[in-house]
């Protein structure tokens, strides 16, 4: 983080440097498609309809981590997928409120900095 | 069977209610809370929808949210691996966003509606199926291509697929971080617009440009393929990292780093809008060739995803004729994909028949938002004592409207149901007459308070469309772009004119091109709106009365708002808007107020701070 900017996050600075730390030694900057003169389309088939809706209820540990290992494409044993689950219950119960504020200051953050406002470039 | 369907936490929150098949309302949240953009979960739009379906939330089947947590979070943790040692700002900026609220949606639905009723009903759809569900269900036709387009959802940005009676199907995509939505992104920042509400003025701004950077941006930035797909040259974007578009690579190549925002705008950022305009042209063209080649004798095509909001590319599209028919979701951003969601489950998911004429569209005008009675606009004209006049008669009161246009008044116009999607369509709408000189920058500098550059649009009868514009197709939607009728122009030169007023955009915007000067954009062309009595006849009536009055059968229509400001949404809203501007008559229902007649608001000297600029 930069110096002067708030880390609005819920989230423990001691996970988010795991988190980065898998990061940084998983990094892999082939991931995406480049550019290929030998590649005739850049188009991907799309054949399974299986993900086009799905019911969505997940609330216990044991099923975050079951969604997510079906639809994130993470397998059960990786590390990360621990780390992102833990993260994701302890949000749940810090979640209320907390957000709509955090919008606000990071719209004045994001203003000073010639940054695009998190809540519209938020994908 | 009652589905609600829900788009919320990304930008343009939304709440659409469907009730077998049929659209029963639709809203966006920033209309109620007056906040541009919105992103909170719609609580004022869900309980808007209820209240127009006159039904509770035990009523409903299912609540369909129109994204796919899971899946983003999956493209999220791709992502990580990506930036790798540079993940910081993705991990301190984005990965709340990601776990915290949108994987907690069902969580938070249940907070804001309250468990008893919604639970176990909650479905998500793919951003993607929910872009595609809005163009194809709702459209006129049986068979379509479909084609949809915006910056990312999910792992996907771009998708082709295939439409019939109650089924849609995504063929081929393409996979973030290559993204057309992104790259006009990129450019919208790069110039000094804000995303998002930006990338119309990026596009308005196109005509005044020659398209200098197309090759560079081809040579450079993007690779585009015979069928239309693309790949993005990443060393010169910074999204995958985090919260900037582009990087010090980019602002090289295009001679220096971004335009401050209100700074004035120079002829680099002009022509930079006209290369990536034509860009967006060039994919859109072939893509829609590859789902023709693809598809074989499929002749309609629908369209939807923030992209397909660009009219000036639809317009192109539509000239080169590769389908017969295109029809573009109003709402095509990603308040759309509510709509798009609700329909999907009911048509796809329960397998409930569609019913289509291939003629007329469901999407009922896009008039699908709140309305309010003449009783209740008189009720509140009254408590507040605020002066107005009632007519008469159906007669008096459309002659007036015209008769106040012809003597260049500008009208706020409030009336029926508040329009779904980014355009306003005569209900909640600033309208003007399109053959006054002066009146284009009388409405941006006086009325909406924005840069002088921005084009205005003109409503015109359906019936006499083709005696304006180059066009012989419907736009009820405003979303295709086509050139003001030859025999209407008059002698212009762009390029002479942009030399002399050496860059000043204002003295360009204020040169007589037609005989509808202000709906005529440099190039000629405007964003059409077509007009006819079914979907809206209050509209038509008024427009017809102005025809009667004038031989004039087109009036400008923009929305009603300042810069910055969400469309209006109430009676109050609009009175607001129009005593805070030098905006001269507002038309709410059948009344009709006069500036000079109206006390001026007390304490009211710091409205302009609560909206931010956009």
């Amino acid at each position: 983080m930069k110096s002067g900017e708030k880390n609005m996050s819920l989230i423990n600075d001691k996970i988010i440097d795991d988190i980065f730390a898998w990061a940084e030694n998983s990094e892999d900057r082939h991931i995406y498609p480049a550019i290929s003169d030998e590649k005739s389309s850049y188009y991907v088939n799309k054949i399974s309809e299986e993900t086009y809706m799905i019911e969505y209820s997940g609330k216990t540990l044991e099923q975050i981590k079951k969604a997510l290992v079906k639809y994130s494409g993470l397998s059960e044993d990786d590390e990360i997928l621990k780390k992102i689950i833990m993260i994701i219950c302890q949000c749940r119960y810090m979640r209320k409120e907390k957000h709509s504020k955090n919008i606000d200051k990071q719209r004045l953050i994001e203003e000073e900095k010639e940054i695009i406002p998190n809540f519209i470039y938020n994908f | 069977m009652y589905i609600l369907g829900i788009s919320a936490l990304y930008h343009d929150s939304a709440a659409v209610l469907v009730k077998d098949g049929e659209i029963v309302a639709a809203a966006q949240e920033e209309r109620f809370t007056r906040k541009k953009h919105d992103p909170s979960i719609p609580r004022n739009a869900i309980y808007y929808c209820m209240k127009e379906g006159k039904i509770d939330l035990s009523d409903l089947n299912a609540i369909v949210y129109y994204d796919n947590p899971l899946l983003t979070m999956g493209r999220f943790i791709q992502n990580l691996r990506f930036a790798g040692s540079d993940s910081k700002d993705l991990l301190n900026f984005q990965l709340e966003s990601v776990v915290n609220r949108k994987m907690w949606i069902h969580s938070m639905l249940e907070d804001c509606l309250g468990r008893v009723g919604i639970e176990n009903k909650i479905y998500v759809t793919e951003h993607h199926i929910s872009h595609a569900a809005s163009a194809f269900f709702p459209s006129p036709y049986k068979e379509a291509a479909i084609i949809t387009l915006d910056g990312v959802g999910e792992y996907t940005t771009t998708t082709i697929g295939y439409g019939k009676n109650n089924h849609i199907k995504i063929l081929k995509e393409i996979n973030y971080p290559h993204s057309l939505g992104l790259l006009y992104s990129a450019f919208t920042f790069f110039c000094g617009f804000k995303v998002n509400s930006g990338d119309y003025k990026l596009m308005g701004l196109a005509p005044y440009g020659e398209p200098i950077y197309y090759e560079l941006i081809k040579e450079k930035l993007i690779d585009i393929k015979t069928d239309g797909s693309f790949c993005l040259n990443l060393k010169y974007f910074d999204f995958q990292y985090g919260r900037k578009m582009t990087n010090e690579r980019f602002a090289k190549l295009f001679g220096g780093g971004r335009r401050k925002p209100e700074s004035a705008i120079t002829k680099r950022e002009i022509d930079m809008a006209a290369s990536v305009q034509k860009i967006i042209e060039e994919v859109l063209v072939l893509m829609a060739m590859h789902a023709k080649q693809l598809l074989g004798d499929v002749e309609n095509l629908v369209l939807a995803g923030g992209v397909a909001l660009n009219c000036v590319a639809n317009g192109v599209l539509q000239r080169k004729k590769v389908f017969k028919n295109i029809w573009v979701q109003p709402a095509s951003g990603d308040a759309g994909g509510a709509l798009g969601a609700a329909m999907f489950y009911y048509f796809q998911h329960c397998n409930n028949k569609r019913a289509i004429d291939g003629i007329h569209d469901k999407q009922r005008g896009s008039y699908l938002g709140p309305a309010y009675s003449d009783e209740a606009i008189e009720k509140f004209l009254k408590d507040n004592k605020y002066c107005y006049h009632k007519s008469v008669s159906e007669i008096e009161f459309y002659s007036k409207i015209a008769e106040l246009l012809n003597e260049q008044k500008v009208i706020g116009l409030f009336e029926g149901r508040m329009e779904y999607g980014p355009r306003a369509l005569g209900n909640r709408s600033i309208i003007g007459d399109p053959r006054s000189s002066e009146m284009h920058a009388k409405l941006n500098l006086k009325i909406k308070y924005r840069e002088s550059f921005r084009p205005f649009a003109p409503s015109v009868l359906e019936e006499v469309a083709g005696e304006y514009f180059e066009m012989d197709y419907r736009s009820p939607y405003m979303l295709f772009c086509a050139d003001v009728n030859k025999r209407r122009r008059k002698e212009f030169s762009l390029n002479e004119v942009m030399e002399q007023s050496k860059d000043n955009l204002l003295s360009v915007v204020n040169k007589i091109r037609s005989d509808i000067p202000a709906v005529t954009h440099v190039d000629y062309s405007a964003r059409i709106q077509t007009v006819n009595k079914w979907d809206n006849p209050v509209y038509y009536k008024i427009l017809k009365a102005f025809e009667q009055l004038t031989g004039c059968g087109v009036i400008i229509n923009t929305s009603f708002n300042v810069r910055g400001e969400p469309i209006v949404c109430s009676p109050e809203d609009a009175y607001l808007c129009f005593m805070r501007t030098e905006m001269d008559i507002l038309v709410l229902g059948r009344f009709i107020l006069y500036k000079e007649e109206q006390s001026l608001l007390e304490k009211d000297e710091e409205w302009r701070k609560k909206y931010e600029l956009d």
